[in-house]
């Protein structure tokens, strides 16, 4: 218990168990929302359990215009392909785009070619596309409910609560266009990036 | 003149690993395999910097997610680049000049590849990599036998 890969073992499982305590505050206070407004109406959800697989970043793409980390976890650890990835506070970073036998990669999402369908707000939809000098939701209806500081989210299965990718800072659209443009500010900007975490 | 092979690969190597490795993650916006094969193609003859650039940047494309081997083509355009510009440009020029051209044309062409016109990334990744030329042709020269750039091709190149 007290090597050093013991201690090292047991960092990594109270991490993962603090941040699920966290995702599950957040499940519970949407949770809350909801029930008040469908108290009558709607049929008792059961929370589902929270599958969180915990890994350490070992290498990164050596271009600085791509955005690519390698994990040490791989197919033989239950990592799939199309598993989102969060950082330590519970926001989402990118998605697992190759998957070895001991190792995976993960897009983050402000590498140039990332692209993933993302809701806005209470009920638009859009097409996040990332870039190195900003991200983008692309592709949305109307923008009549759309403020700044609407969130931008993703939806798990596994998870009654979405998971957050960041807020509206700019709403836009040129005028040639047919659809409205989002930048959006992300909540994970974190330079030094060293641990995510997986969401089955 | 005899050059220390196992010391240039070596050093080579290691600037590729500390490009994989990262260790100040994302906050820096340099590359230092670049940095390091623009200080060979600038002071050592072509029958041994454009193997030994060739060879790494084909490590990199092997490692990077890339479908064409850029990195290989942009070097060779960038070889030739700078052995073009190496007899043409006045003596003062060529250190402080030449390195800044090689590292414009290196992110013009991943611009352009990956789409990505944002001025501030690429002035930011400019500005960074030549001061990591900097300090590397310092190290380097120091610990590597290197020649005067106008002696070591022109034999070669004639």
């Amino acid at each position: 218990m007290f090597s050093p890969s013991g201690q090292f073992k047991e960092i990594k499982k109270v991490e993962s168990e603090n941040l699920s305590y966290i995702l599950k505050i957040r499940e519970l206070e949407y949770l809350e929302k909801d029930n008040i407004r469908l108290r009558k109406a709607l049929s008792f959800k059961e929370n589902s359990r929270l599958n969180l697989i915990g890994a350490e970043v070992i290498s990164f793409d050596p271009s600085s215009w791509r955005r690519i980390i390698t994990i040490n976890l791989g197919d033989q650890d239950g990592v799939e392909k199309g598993l989102y990835a969060i950082d330590e506070n519970g926001w989402f970073i990118g998605k697992v785009v190759n998957v070895k036998k001991h190792y995976a990669q993960i897009m983050l999402v402000n590498d140039p070619d990332f692209s993933l369908p993302v809701f806005v707000g209470s009920r638009l939809m859009g097409l996040m596309k990332g870039g190195l000098s900003g991200v983008t939701v692309l592709y949305i209806d109307e923008a009549g409910d759309l403020k700044e500081k609407d969130k931008v989210w993703v939806k798990v299965a596994s998870l009654a609560s979405p998971i957050y990718l960041g807020e509206v800072s700019r709403v836009y659209k040129n005028d040639d266009d047919l659809f409205w443009n989002i930048k959006v500010n992300l909540f994970s900007e974190n330079p030094f990036l060293h641990k995510v975490f997986l969401v089955k | 003149m005899r050059y220390d092979l196992y010391k240039i690969f070596f050093s080579l190597l290691i600037l590729l690993l500390l490009d994989i490795l990262k260790p100040l993650t994302y906050s820096l916006h340099g590359e230092f395999l670049i940095v390091g094969i623009i200080f060979v193609f600038i002071y050592y003859p072509a029958r041994i910097s454009l193997p030994l650039g060739i060879f790494f940047s084909y490590c990199k494309d092997a490692i990077s997610i890339n479908v064409i081997p850029i990195n290989v083509i942009e070097i060779v355009f960038i070889f030739f680049l700078i052995k073009f510009l190496l007899y043409r440009l006045p003596k003062s020029a060529v250190r402080i000049f030449l390195p800044v051209i090689a590292l414009a044309a290196y992110v013009l062409i991943n611009c352009f590849h990956f789409g990505v016109l944002s001025f501030m990334f690429n002035f930011r990744f400019l500005v960074n990599s030549y001061i990591l030329f900097l300090i590397s042709d310092y190290l380097l020269r120091k610990n590597l036998k290197v020649e005067n750039p106008y002696i070591s091709d022109y034999r070669i190149i004639k």
